[in-house]
């Protein structure tokens, strides 16, 4: 099916760009992209620990197994990408078939089909989508590919990084002004069966590991309000989860692979999380909490970023800060025993933004992470310093 | 040349801070100063075809409409915006007013919107003069323009105060 999906977004993409245009009363074509070209240098920090990478090391995108590692130099490939995206419509854009590929230095610029799905608007406030699309378990998870659209050279890790990004199924939304508010409101369900898992091989499992992820039951919705200066943002979103390593995995007793872990426990999840950003006069503060809770399982995960900047002209210089925590839970599984907190890592960045014109920017940022997990937990990341160069635009 | 300025009694002619968006869609007349730079006048006005329906329209709503925070107009149309070209300062002046946000940031709103399916990026005209033609090709169209193209081609559905909307 996978291969079906690619084939068929790639031929859309094709016929978007050498058809763009319009035919009397005949589909529309279009056809647009986005490029983002990152230099990064790591500029120091710990040794760590994380499978058979070579730290200090910094993972810009877990999803992509996009990480920069200790060797000295530029690196270009973990946060370079070109995006091209193509659409179809009919009916006077009622009904619409969209495909994007992703072409990202990470995979060695192998092409990816991120997402093909047709849209049909009931109304002017109704929309219905069913197909490959972005999971949106946070703010910015419908443009984590467009640089353009973000303060950063790359996004949150410890917030943003995941396991999926997205899911196969359907979503409807409904947007409209309620009582002085623009709200927007998502309902989804659907399922996600990801081969070769960038997440676990830089959280855990190494480089040549291959671990298939199953994001099955995922039901959920958001909901953005805005006013003048403010936005929230809540989402939930729940599902059955299940990791299946297949080849091998790293062994950090041996520090070298050992026998495949096989599949895990099948297991609930339920992702709860809260954006507020505000936007007033040349402010600029971006703010977002996630947790997650696996009844049945034996650990928590809570992670936080708040962002701060302010706005001078062309210019956006900003403040960030990003944390995240695994939190073990022990109630009933070792009764009287305190909670223990064996995962936790927090990053400060220092970014700067500058408008080149209004599709294309520049960015320069400064990473400095700290892991303050238990000394016995592995992956373990250590401390790193990262400065990153980013180019980005549409087109 | 002064300009002369005639405002609601009560108003405030330098900036405010603190601003909610308030109601300046009515009652503020300003004669322009000749030396000010061609498309530079102190007011913007949101336009709609002559031949659409009346319409009155908020600043908040304006920004949200141009942002994609809403698809459609109050009584349930949906929308097709006009933007002016990226060239034009004209431009970064509507989204500072009816938006807080630069042209740049707009623009960077709506490739989120574009390239995740939420929404399709306002038509570009090449200036006023082609703002107006293409308001008066569809009922449900808004544009914007200075006070130099506005003439009775077009119906002002709002009229946006420069650096009066930037809350600080």
């Amino acid at each position: 099916m996978t291969k079906i999906m690619k084939t068929a977004g790639l031929a859309l993409l094709l016929a978007a760009s050498v058809c763009h245009g319009a035919e009397p009363g005949g589909p529309e074509y279009s056809g647009s992209g986005f490029l983002s070209v990152v230099a990064g240098k790591m500029l120091g920090g710990d040794a760590g620990n994380v499978g058979d990478y070579n730290c200090p090391c910094y993972v810009s995108d877990y999803a992509q197994a996009a990480i920069y590692d200790g060797r000295g130099g530029l690196q270009f490939k973990p946060d370079t990408k070109l995006g091209l995206q193509g659409s179809i419509s009919f009916d006077d854009q009622r009904f619409s078939l969209t495909g994007q590929v992703v072409s990202r230095a990470a995979h060695n610029g192998g092409m990816d089909l991120e997402w093909l799905y047709v849209s049909y608007k009931l109304n002017s406030k109704v929309t219905l989508q069913a197909g490959r699309q972005r999971l949106p378990l946070f703010y910015y998870s419908d443009a984590q590919d467009i640089g353009v659209s973000l303060p950063w050279t790359h996004l949150p890790t410890w917030l943003y990084g995941w396991q999926a990004v997205n899911y196969n199924g359907v979503k409807m939304r409904y947007q409209d002004e309620v009582g002085g508010w623009a709200s927007m409101f998502n309902l989804l369900a659907g399922s996600e069966h990801l081969r070769d898992s960038g997440y676990w091989k830089v959280y855990g499992n190494g480089r040549q590991s291959v671990t298939d992820v199953n994001w099955t039951n995922i039901v959920g919705g958001d909901l953005t309000l805005s006013k003048d200066w403010f936005e929230t943002r809540m989402v939930y979103i729940q599902s059955h989860t299940q990791d299946i390593n297949k080849n091998a995995a790293w062994d950090y007793t041996t520090l070298s692979y050992g026998p495949p872990a096989g599949a895990g426990p099948v297991a609930e999840q339920k992702i709860y999380g809260l954006t507020v950003n505000v936007n007033y006069g040349n402010w600029q503060s971006y703010n977002e909490f996630i947790y997650i809770n696996h009844p049945g399982l034996t650990y928590k995960d809570f992670s936080q970023n708040v962002a701060l900047g302010y706005r001078m002209g062309k210019w956006l210089p900003m403040v960030t800060w990003g944390h995240y925590r695994g939190t073990v839970v022990t109630t009933g599984v070792l009764p009287g025993a305190p909670a223990s907190t064996p995962n936790s890592q927090a990053t400060i960045a220092l970014s700067l933004r500058y408008d080149l014109t209004p599709s294309s920017d520049l960015k320069l940022q400064y990473d400095d992470t700290h892991d303050a997990s238990d000394p016995g937990f592995n992956p373990r990341y250590g401390r790193s310093r990262l400065l990153t160069f980013a180019f980005d635009m549409t087109f | 040349m002064l300009a002369v300025v005639f405002e609601m009694p009560g108003k405030q002619k330098t900036r405010m801070s603190f601003l909610r968006r308030q109601q300046w869609c009515h009652g503020a007349i300003f004669i322009a100063m000749l030396s000010i730079s061609p498309g530079l006048s102190a007011e913007i006005f949101v336009v709609a075809s002559a031949a659409s329906p009346p319409l009155t329209l908020q600043p908040g709503q304006v920004g949200d409409l141009f942002m994609g925070k809403l698809l459609s107009l109050p009584d349930g149309r949906p929308v097709q915006l006009v933007d002016q070209p990226e060239s034009a300062p004209l431009r970064n002046e509507f989204y500072l007013e009816a938006a807080n946000k630069s042209a740049a940031q707009a623009r960077a709103q709506w490739a989120k919107l574009y390239f995740t399916g939420r929404g399709i990026p306002p038509r570009v005209a090449e200036g006023s003069k082609e703002v107006k033609k293409l308001v008066n090709s569809s009922p449900n169209a808004l544009g914007y323009i200075d006070s130099s193209a506005l003439d009775d081609s077009v119906r002002v559905v709002c009229v946006l105060h420069k650096n009066s909307n930037r809350n600080e």
